[in-house]
């Protein structure tokens, strides 16, 4: 009980941030280039504290408008470690999801696979992928149409807990559905 | 004036190898005992350059024998005897063997001692200094280095380099860079290139998430893997100008890759509808040839150094262990069976062993294993350890250490005897890659 409370806050600490990445990968890949600075050479200006303060501003600019939409409308599905595999927990967490996509037809979700940080990070990006893919075929057995799935794997790259402890990885161990349209 | 820079190059000592030289049997004696970093290190003096002639320069002087010094503890094949204990003659001035007291230097203890002189130039340093067997009184070589002020601790690697091949008949790893990944802000990750003694710099400005970087066999340029396009992909870095390019688009979403030992074909792991396998890119070819093809998790390939073969991590038996099969994806093998984590394989550049992290306890550990397969060796024993990359000379490991708030770089020889950290302050370093020797 008193995990999952801790976990919980853990969780909306870093939600905001983590889907306003995402909205920045998506909205990337839409074509919005404004932040892709690509000016001069990086290593020739030297000094390891370096960062793009347009990239920056830019970022904060999707989080304000993506956390609002997509926060806490989805459960995010839980995995144990090393695995793809969907217990009662994930599934009922996949019940749910699927509710609301069933609810609401202009809904579609990008589903992120995250992993603890535990292994090679391109065993983990491998894994991340297997578990979207696991939830994108158990929403489309709950009659889900496949277009309004996408996935993506982040792998260990973006945690939502940095401790080393079970809680934590427990934690990182989801794929964190994101909605697309809002 | 300058009676040693004046001589002739010592190009032909350097060529001598070490079995071709004389040497007496009380040096080679203390060189069978050198049997890997961290056995019995040798007592080895090392005192400041003397001044010869031109500019006076003693800053860098004074840097290169810091760092020349620094690099003899870190290799474990030494013990830098304490310079407040040497007895400097101030009556000697040469650097040749017929110059030196070596009753002073055999008084404090010293089985070796590395002795050179330097002359300020216009635009820098020239130096020359030599390895001298102090109980056989004669010297085993040395080198003649010149460069800029910046180049300072390069030339001190090298020297360091050379030192640790006049002993043990195989060079140094210290003139070499190391790329890895660093955290930034908000979640973003950029490759950085590492050198020993000099400050770290940023190769990539993606302003995501970068991941595993390795070098081109040329040290010049790295492979890397970026988030910048939504998804993961395939990018070729120039080292020095950071100009970088996607590799080809058409390659899909991409988990590392890594170039060939002839620099022109590699591998990649690729995924395709959740499932991750191994393909060969060749060059001028426009198609990927799939080297496996099963539903398990199929990644981290690396090259044997004669690019025949390759090692792989694979979950096919149900967890991740250690494979290897042929360039052609044929004579499939499972080298690891202890453990239910074994993963990240790196074939050494001798084409000896096999480097893998495994999970043992909850925690993960760095392996050493025979190529050919056989008993692994545990090489990290305190903290959690991952990602590790081999030395260019096979003797050392960098890894990812986790033993406090953050992962950093340490490097460690492969007796697991003396480990360094490199790396330090807030952030998490991890995925080091060790380049080949610099040109």
């Amino acid at each position: 009980m008193r995990a999952s409370t801790v976990s919980r806050s853990i969780h909306d600490n870093f939600a905001g941030r983590l889907a306003g990445l995402g909205a920045a990968v998506l909205l990337l890949v839409s074509g919005c280039s404004s932040i892709q600075d690509d000016s001069g050479s990086p290593a020739a200006a030297g000094g390891i504290g370096e960062e793009g303060i347009a990239a920056e501003k830019s970022i904060d600019q999707w989080e304000e408008t993506v956390t609002v939409a997509s926060g806490g409308v989805y459960r995010d599905v839980p995995f144990a470690y090393d695995s793809d595999g969907l217990d009662a927990v994930a599934r009922e967490a996949i019940a749910h999801n699927a509710g609301i996509l069933r609810s609401d037809r202009s809904r579609s979700v990008e589903l992120e696979g995250h992993c603890d940080d535990r292994g090679s990070s391109e065993y983990t990006l491998a894994l991340g992928a297997r578990r979207a893919r696991a939830v994108r075929d158990a929403l489309i057995a709950e009659g889900i149409s496949s277009d309004r799935l996408a996935t993506v794997s982040y792998g260990e790259e973006l945690p939502l807990c940095k401790e080393s402890n079970e809680q934590c990885w427990s934690i990182n161990r989801r794929v964190h559905p994101v909605d697309l349209n809002q | 004036m300058n009676r040693y820079l004046a001589r002739p190059a010592l190009v032909p000592i350097i060529a001598m190898t070490l079995l071709a030289s004389q040497t007496a049997a009380v040096f080679a004696q203390i060189r069978g005992e050198v049997r890997g970093p961290g056995a019995t290190r040798m007592p080895i003096a090392v005192p400041d350059l003397l001044f010869v002639g031109g500019e006076r320069r003693d800053d860098a002087a004074r840097r290169f024998v810091e760092i020349l010094r620094a690099d003899l503890i870190r290799s474990g094949l030494f013990r830098v005897i304490d310079p407040a204990a040497y007895i400097l003659d101030p009556s000697s001035t040469g650097l040749t063997r017929e110059d030196i007291n070596f009753e002073n230097w055999r008084t404090i203890g010293a089985l070796g001692l590395v002795l050179g002189g330097y002359e300020g130039t216009d635009s820098g340093i020239q130096l020359e200094a030599r390895f001298f067997d102090v109980a056989d009184r004669s010297s085993t070589g040395g080198r003649r280095l010149s460069g800029g002020l910046d180049d300072v601790a390069r030339l001190a690697h090298r020297m360091a380099d050379a030192v640790i091949e006049f002993v043990t008949g195989k060079p140094g790893p210290f003139d070499s860079r190391i790329a890895f990944i660093a955290d930034g802000d908000r979640h973003f990750r950029e490759v950085y290139s590492f050198a020993f003694d000099e400050p770290t710099r940023p190769i990539t400005r993606h302003h995501s998430i970068t991941m595993a970087p390795s070098w081109h066999p040329s040290g010049d340029g790295l492979l890397f893997t970026s988030f910048r396009g939504g998804r993961p992909v395939l990018y070729s870095v120039d080292h020095d100008s950071g100009q970088d390019s996607r590799l080809a688009s058409k390659m899909g979403v991409n988990v590392g890759g890594v170039w060939a030992p002839d620099g022109k074909r590699l591998l990649l792991a690729r995924e395709n509808a959740g499932n991750t396998d191994i393909y060969l890119l060749e060059p001028g070819s426009t198609t990927m040839k799939q080297l496996t093809t099963h539903w398990g998790i199929d990644v981290n390939p690396s090259w044997s150094p004669d690019g025949e073969q390759i090692a792989f991590c694979s979950s096919r038996s149900g967890s991740p262990q250690i494979y290897t099969m042929s360039v052609s994806g044929e004579n499939v093998r499972r080298l690891t069976f202890d453990g239910t984590y074994n993963c990240a394989p790196e074939w050494s550049p001798d084409g000896r062993n096999i480097a893998y992290a495994g999970q043992r306890n909850g925690r993960f550990q760095i392996f050493v294993m025979p190529a050919t397969g056989g008993p692994a060796r545990q090489i990290t024993v305190s903290g959690s350890n991952e990602d590790q990359s081999w030395s260019p000379d096979s003797r050392y490991l960098v890894f990812a250490g986790k033993r406090g708030r953050y992962r950093k770089l340490y490097m460690i020889d492969i007796l697991g005897r003396s480990e360094t950290q490199l790396t330090t302050g807030e952030g998490d370093d991890s995925s080091p890659s060790w380049s080949g020797r610099l040109d």
